[in-house]
C-alpha cells in the first residue's frame, strides 16, 4: 500500500493540473474569438473595401502568428502533461518508498537485539562491531542520497509547475484580448481599429510571455548544475566503497 | 557451560534481525527499481531534457545497485553469525575463530 503525503498534490500536482486546465478552456476561447472576429470581417468584406480589408488581413495574420507560437508551445507542453505528473509523483516516492523505510534499519543495524551480546568478546566480536559500524554507515549515505534525488527532482517539478503558470497567464491573457476584440468589432467602423489594437496587444504580450517562459527554461537547465552534485553523489566512495555497498562478508 | 549458551542464543538473535534487515532492504530496492523516468517526464517546456534524464538514470541505476547489494550483505551477516554460533557450540565454548573463513560467503 501507498500512502502519499497530502502535500504531493497540494503543492505541485494540483497546481499543475489547474494550469493545465485554465491552458485549455483559454485556448478554446482563444480560437472561438479568432474565428469570431475572421466571421465578423466576412460579414463585412463589401464594405470594408480592398484596402481596408488588405490592411485587417496583415493584422489579423500577426495576431495568427502570435498565436501559433503560443500554441506551439501548448502542444508541446500539453503531450508532457502526464509524464511529469509521474515525475512529480517519483520524487515523492523517493522519500515515502526509499528514505523513510531504509532510515528505519539505520538504528536497528547497531542495535543489538539481546543485550546478552555484551557478553560476547573477543576478536570476532571486535569485528562483527566493526562491520555492523560499518554497514549503518552505507544505509545513513543511501537515506542522504534517497534524499538528494527526490530534492533534484522536486527543483524540476518546481520549474515544471511555474512553466505550467506561465503558460495559462500567455493563453488567458491571449485569450481575453480576443474577447474584448470579437466585442469591440461590433460594427463595420470599429473593425478596424479593434482589429489592429488585437495585433499590436497580441503581439507585445506573446513576446513578453515566451521571454518568461524562457527564463523559467533556464531555471529548469540550471537544476543541470546539480548533475555535478549528482555526479559527486554517485562518486562518493567514502561509505559506499567502489561505489559499491561495503562488503561484510567476502564473495 | 551457561554462559555460552546465553552467548550463542544472543548470536542466532542477531543474525536472525540481519535476515529481517534483508528482507527490508529487498522490498525497498523493489520499490526503487520501478522509479525510471522518460526523457518526456522532465519538462513541459521546450528545453533539452538529455542531460536531466541520462543524469538521473545513473543515479538511479546507481541507487538500486546499492540497495541490492545490501539485500545481500545483511543476508550474509546473518548466515556469518550463525556460523559463528555454531563453531561455538561445536567446540563447547567461545573460541579463537578464522575470521577469514567466517566472514566469507
Amino acid at each position: 500500500m501507498q500512502v502519499q503525503p497530502a502535500s504531493s498534490d497540494l503543492e505541485y500536482g494540483e497546481p499543475f493540473n489547474k494550469a493545465f486546465d485554465q491552458i485549455r478552456s483559454g485556448i478554446d476561447r482563444a480560437v472561438g474569438s479568432f474565428n469570431d472576429i475572421v466571421e465578423r470581417v466576412n460579414e463585412h468584406r463589401w464594405l470594408l473595401g480592398p484596402a481596408g480589408l488588405w490592411w485587417i488581413k496583415q493584422n489579423l495574420d500577426a495576431t495568427r502568428r502570435a498565436m501559433t507560437m503560443v500554441l506551439d508551445q501548448v502542444d508541446h507542453a500539453l503531450e508532457r502533461q502526464v509524464p511529469v505528473l509521474s515525475l512529480i509523483n517519483v520524487s515523492f516516492r523517493w522519500v515515502n518508498d526509499v528514505k523513510t523505510p531504509v532510515s528505519e534499519l539505520s538504528f536497528t543495524a547497531t542495535e543489538p537485539r539481546s543485550d546478552n551480546i555484551a557478553k560476547w568478546s573477543g576478536d570476532a566480536a571486535i569485528a562483527y562491531n566493526a562491520k555492523a559500524t560499518k554497514q549503518k554507515a552505507a544505509i545513513d549515505e543511501s537515506v542522504l542520497k534517497a534524499e538528494f534525488i527526490s530534492q533534484w527532482l522536486f527543483k524540476i517539478a518546481r520549474s515544471n509547475v511555474d512553466y505550467a503558470v506561465e503558460l495559462a497567464k500567455i493563453v488567458t491573457g491571449l485569450a481575453g484580448k480576443l474577447a474584448q476584440a470579437a466585442t469591440e468589432a461590433s460594427t463595420v467602423i470599429d473593425i478596424p481599429w479593434a482589429i489592429s489594437t488585437l495585433a499590436k496587444s497580441v503581439g507585445d504580450l506573446v513576446t513578453a510571455g515566451l521571454n518568461t517562459l524562457l527564463t523559467v527554461g533556464q531555471r529548469f537547465m540550471d537544476a543541470l548544475g546539480n548533475i555535478r552534485d549528482i555526479a559527486t553523489q554517485v562518486g562518493d566512495y567514502s561509505k559506499l566503497p567502489g561505489s559499491q555497498w561495503p562488503q561484510a562478508v567476502r564473495d | 557451560m551457561k554462559d555460552l549458551a546465553v552467548i550463542t542464543d544472543a548470536l542466532r538473535d542477531e543474525g536472525k534481525k540481519w535476515l529481517a534487515m534483508s528482507d527490508s532492504i529487498a522490498k525497498v530496492k523493489t520499490a526503487a527499481e520501478q522509479l525510471h523516468l522518460e526523457p518526456s517526464a522532465f519538462f513541459i517546456g521546450d528545453a533539452s531534457v538529455v542531460l536531466h534524464a541520462v543524469s538521473y538514470r545513473d543515479f538511479h541505476t546507481f541507487m538500486v545497485r546499492i540497495l541490492n547489494g545490501a539485500v545481500t550483505e545483511f543476508d550474509q551477516i546473518g548466515a556469518a553469525l550463525r556460523r559463528i554460533a555454531d563453531e561455538y557450540d561445536r567446540a563447547d565454548e567461545v573460541i579463537s575463530l578464522d575470521l577469514d573463513k567466517i566472514y566469507r560467503a
